[in-house]
């Protein structure tokens, strides 16, 4: 990202929204609002100095609510470009009038509340689609309890935790008592491969959940995990290897079977019911929390997107392309990578972006008229 | 076919000690009752249960009686007065469903005596064969064919089954405009028997002819 | 001998991941009894052997685990194929109360007769024909059947009416009603159902409703989601009285008196997993002032079964469904279980009475609860 973010020919355009897309001269115009973030981009070093001062308190979407950040924030720290962002929705100065002490702390004066949203134009020769993905809300599987047993947790909201940028600096701590969980079970296929929500395999979370149960461990030598699977999709180049190591090295029990509910036992501990499909008897364990592995879909405005341009995509929103040549979308010029088209993990995004920016530059390279800004 | 005339179908749940004996009686002193009549013994009357009661009337069964031992006579102490409970519930279920509670007879006797057996289903295909011939609506319908039964019997039941329907007519006149409720229907319903009173009279006098010539 | 109930079913779809058979309420305590193994038998033709054993009969059709099938196998029809074809190799399960119910609904299919219905008590209004149908369903042979339980089924029938007539709807309650076939459904009985389906649509046709009531989900359930598979189209619409009330409740029609008590709710199997319908009850429980609705931890889609269905089978399994399910309902400090199915009440009021504990929740019946408020509310 960050050699993206300083690459002399590439220019971000964040915190953007693509308005329309025209086919023009044989490439596109791309109409775009800027939205104003109250800040200089050229001026800001994101120093934090108006953070520490600023006294609203906002829902940290970062870190999946589970603390607070200011009104004025960085969405994330590794984020590019690193520069602070005023969120109008709460800032007390853009709601009211009132306060303003940011721009009385900012040394550079990079604080700019007449800054207004502007549009943009582009003109290019090919356009390469890498919208990522959101991940499943599990409040409709009402058997898992979500949002009702507080020490049931989604997969992203446990990798906040085990960060030391997260709200807890990195302890796995219960969202009831505060208290470090030890024994932790994580339920696979969170409506994943599952005819009433998302049919497909998310693919990813397996791995994801070996790996978050691994980084327990090595918080806590005293953690033990369960990871509850419907069969263990680790298909990749020593995939297999990081399972067995897992289960030896890092205490991670595997259970055939998916879970079937999940209750509230005493001292807020969850307790999870599932067959044990090798053994064929019904269980029951109590752990300190579970971590629900849920499943990952296409952006939500993916089909808003397809839609603008010419793109097919399938029921979920899924980019739909070629089989023969998959970075090819339906629509000629525009390409695909990553998430936005399937399920994949890193290293294949990776690798999918290469070819995707290899067909872009093929086309534009050929002849077709370069884009000009 | 005269045989079967006004022969009603009767299941008897006969208790192994005292009435059993009774029927036992019959037999050897070389009597004989309908012939659509069929004995079950059973260990105790209180052993017949709800179910295999109604189950018999689903059988196209059109009465059945219980004997049972007399009061304070039964061998296993209170047989007989759970079968008193019982077939007071059956009855009052046979009720809700529109069917005579009549049709389920218990007798409780200790009497051991073979004529009184079969004078008592006699008696009681006699007022079977009244209740079939009066309650068209309430007789088991499908499997029951027409040419089972006498030119007569039949004639009698189809003039007696033609007065109900007239009857319902009334009735559901009488509730389009809306001036009679359903349960007072099921009043003048009531007052059919009478209507029918003579072509259940007439039933009685055969088999009770019949009775005589089989003696 | 399976392979059509496993088109049908899409058992084909089993992951085997064992989520039904985690969810099972039986399976939890009967480790013999399994619904993912039963799939996967019948998937392995392992079906001829099957027929035979008693666990055919264990299920309790009350759904749980089709609810929650990622494969969205439907295990309730699964072992209603199952029934039917035990019963056809000459298998049947233990009919519960020595079989009474069971021959009092065959009884209905067989034989021609018309209810008696002087069970309606004496001040309300019903009629022969008009817009609107009550049907009773077996309120009143549960009347006679139950009466040792205290369960007054036929009191459940009149406060229906009592409060249908608050309404000011005068309700056709009809003398060729018939049992609606749903335990002869679900245990395989279909030549005995499709006559009583017959029957009732012929019955309401005659009456002239465009709208029938019901009191047990059950019956409603049959009439809507069985009833159109097997015998055509329904020309009528159909509503639990819960939804017919809330109807009268929302456009201020019928209101509720004052009455004191902390309540619990059931929610039944048909009402809730198979027809959705949560929130009717609750609203209608919620318009009864200082009525306090506490919830149990399993509730809407994810509630206990009353522990037994279809009259068939009633073992300790069962009873310790059922009294789990009372221990739940105690625990929030209620002192009255409501329930809006005439047999979650009978199999729950059983249960409370085998415990025989003091301070026994007290189990009511949806209507009379409402009926009782609205009596309150005119005197004061």
């Amino acid at each position: 990202m960050l050699d993206a973010g300083r690459h002399p020919l590439i220019e971000l355009l964040a915190y953007s929204q693509v308005e329309r897309v025209s086919r023009e001269n044989g490439g596109f115009h791309v109409e775009i609002t800027r939205k104003a973030r109250y800040v200089d981009e050229n001026i800001c070093n994101a120093c934090g100095d108006c953070v520490a001062k600023c006294p609203t308190k906002v829902p940290n979407a970062f870190n999946m609510n589970l603390d607070e950040r200011r009104a004025v924030y960085l969405y994330f720290d590794q984020g590019i470009p690193s520069v602070m962002t005023i969120d109008p929705d709460y800032c007390r100065y853009l709601k009211d009038g009132k306060c303003g002490v940011c721009a009385k702390v900012c040394e550079k004066g990079a604080v700019d509340f007449e800054q207004k949203s502007r549009g943009a134009t582009l003109d290019v020769g090919a356009i390469v689609l890498a919208t990522g993905l959101t991940v499943f809300d599990p409040t409709p599987l009402t058997q898992y309890g979500y949002g009702k047993i507080k020490n049931v947790i989604t997969g992203l909201e446990y990798e906040r935790l085990i960060n030391a940028t997260g709200p807890t600096g990195g302890h796995l701590n219960r969202r009831s008592d505060d208290q470090l969980a030890h024994r932790v079970a994580y339920v696979q296929c969170t409506g994943s491969r599952d005819l009433n929500y998302c049919d497909y395999c998310s693919s990813v979370c397996c791995m994801c959940s070996i790996k978050d149960a691994m980084l327990g461990r090595e918080h806590d030598p005293e953690s033990v995990s369960y990871i509850f699977h419907t069969d263990l999709r680790n298909v990749g180049k020593w995939f297999q290897r990081y399972q067995t190591r897992g289960e030896e090295e890092y205490g991670i029990n595997f259970v055939r079977g998916r879970v079937a509910e999940i209750a509230e036992g005493p001292d807020d501990n969850p307790v999870l019911w599932y067959e044990d499909t090798r053994t064929r008897k019904v269980e029951k364990l109590m752990v300190d929390m579970v971590v629900l592995a849920t499943a990952a879909l296409p952006s939500p405005d993916a089909a808003a997107l397809g839609d603008m341009l010419g793109v097919e995509v399938d029921r979920y929103g899924f980019v739909v392309t070629d089989d023969a040549a998959p970075a090819d979308t339906s629509a000629e010029g525009i390409f695909a990578c990553g998430f936005c088209k399937g399920p994949c993990d890193i290293p294949e995004s990776v690798a999918q972006a290469s070819a995707a920016a290899s067909r872009a530059s093929e086309l534009v390279l050929s002849g077709a008229p370069v884009g000009k800004r | 076919m005269a045989a079967a005339r006004g022969n009603p179908r009767i299941l008897a749940f006969v208790c192994s000690w005292h009435p059993m004996a009774a029927a036992d009686n019959a037999g050897a002193d070389g009597r004989s009752y309908g012939t659509a009549t069929a004995i079950v013994p059973v260990d105790c009357a209180g052993v017949v249960s709800a179910a295999a009661i109604l189950r018999a009337f689903s059988s196209d069964v059109d009465g059945v009686l219980i004997a049972a031992c007399g009061s304070g006579d039964c061998h296993y102490s209170n047989g007989n007065e759970s079968c008193e409970r019982v077939v007071q519930e059956t009855r009052d279920l046979m009720g809700l469903a529109g069917l005579a509670p009549q049709r389920l007879r218990l007798d409780l006797s200790s009497d051991v005596d073979g004529g009184r057996f079969v004078a008592l289903l006699d008696e009681f295909a006699v007022e079977l064969a009244g209740l079939n011939g009066r309650a068209g609506r309430e007789r088991p319908a499908p499997s029951r064919s027409a040419g089972k039964k006498p030119a007569k019997a039949s004639k009698a039941k189809a003039t007696a089954r033609k007065k109900p329907a007239k009857a319902k007519r009334a009735a559901t006149k009488k509730t389009a405009t809306g001036k009679r409720t359903s349960r007072k229907k099921s009043v003048a319903a009531g007052k059919k028997p009478a209507k029918a009173s003579k072509a259940k009279a007439a039933a009685r006098k055969k088999p009770a002819a019949r009775a005589k010539r089989k003696r | 001998m399976f392979e059509k109930a496993i088109r049908e079913t899409k058992a084909y779809y089993c992951l085997e991941c064992g989520i039904c058979t985690g969810s099972c309420p039986v399976s939890r305590l009967n480790p013999q009894y399994s619904p993912r193994i039963m799939v996967e038998r019948a998937l392995l033709d392992d079906d001829e052997t099957m027929l035979s054993e008693r666990e055919v009969w264990d299920c309790l059709t009350c759904g749980t685990c089709s609810a929650r099938c990622p494969s969205t196998v439907d295990f309730n029809e699964f072992t209603r194929a199952m029934r039917i074809g035990a019963r056809e190799s000459g298998f049947e399960g233990v009919d519960t109360h020595a079989g009474i119910l069971r021959a009092l609904m065959e009884l209905e299919a067989r034989r021609r007769g018309r209810r008696d219905i002087s069970w309606v008590a004496d001040d309300l209004r019903v009629s022969s024909r008009g817009k609107v149908l009550f049907f009773t369903g077996c309120l009143p042979y549960y009347g006679v059947v139950f009466s040792e339980l205290g369960v007054d089924t036929v009191g459940m029938a009149n406060s229906t009416i009592r409060l249908m007539n608050a309404c000011g709807v005068r309700p056709v309650v009809s003398r060729d009603e018939r049992c609606c076939g749903h335990d002869l459904y679900w245990t395989g009985d279909r030549d005995s159902f499709k006559k009583l389906a017959r029957k009732n649509l012929k019955m309401i046709e005659e009456s002239g409703a465009r709208t029938v009531v019901f009191a047990c989900p059950e019956c409603y359930a049959m009439f809507s989601q069985i009833y159109p598979k097997f015998v055509g189209k329904i020309g009528f619409d159909m509503m639990h009285i819960s939804e017919f009330l809330v109807s009268h409740v929302e456009s201020g029609r019928l209101s509720f008196g004052e009455k004191e008590s902390r309540v619990t709710y059931q929610d039944p199997c048909r009402l809730g997993r198979f027809l959705g319908v949560y929130e009717e009850p609750r609203a209608l429980l919620g318009s009864v002032p200082g009525l306090e609705l506490a919830e149990m931890p399993r509730v809407r889609s994810e509630a206990l079964c009353c522990g037994s269905s279809a009259w068939v089978g009633c073992t300790r399994i069962n009873k310790s469904i059922q009294l789990e399910r009372l221990s739940e309902a105690a625990d929030t400090g209620a002192t009255t279980l409501v329930t809006s199915c005439p047999k979650c009440n009978i199999h729950l009021s059983c249960a409370a009475k085998d415990k025989d504990t003091d301070g026994g929740i007290e189990i009511s019946f949806l209507t009379d609860v409402l009926s009782d408020a609205l009596a309150g509310g005119t005197e004061s």
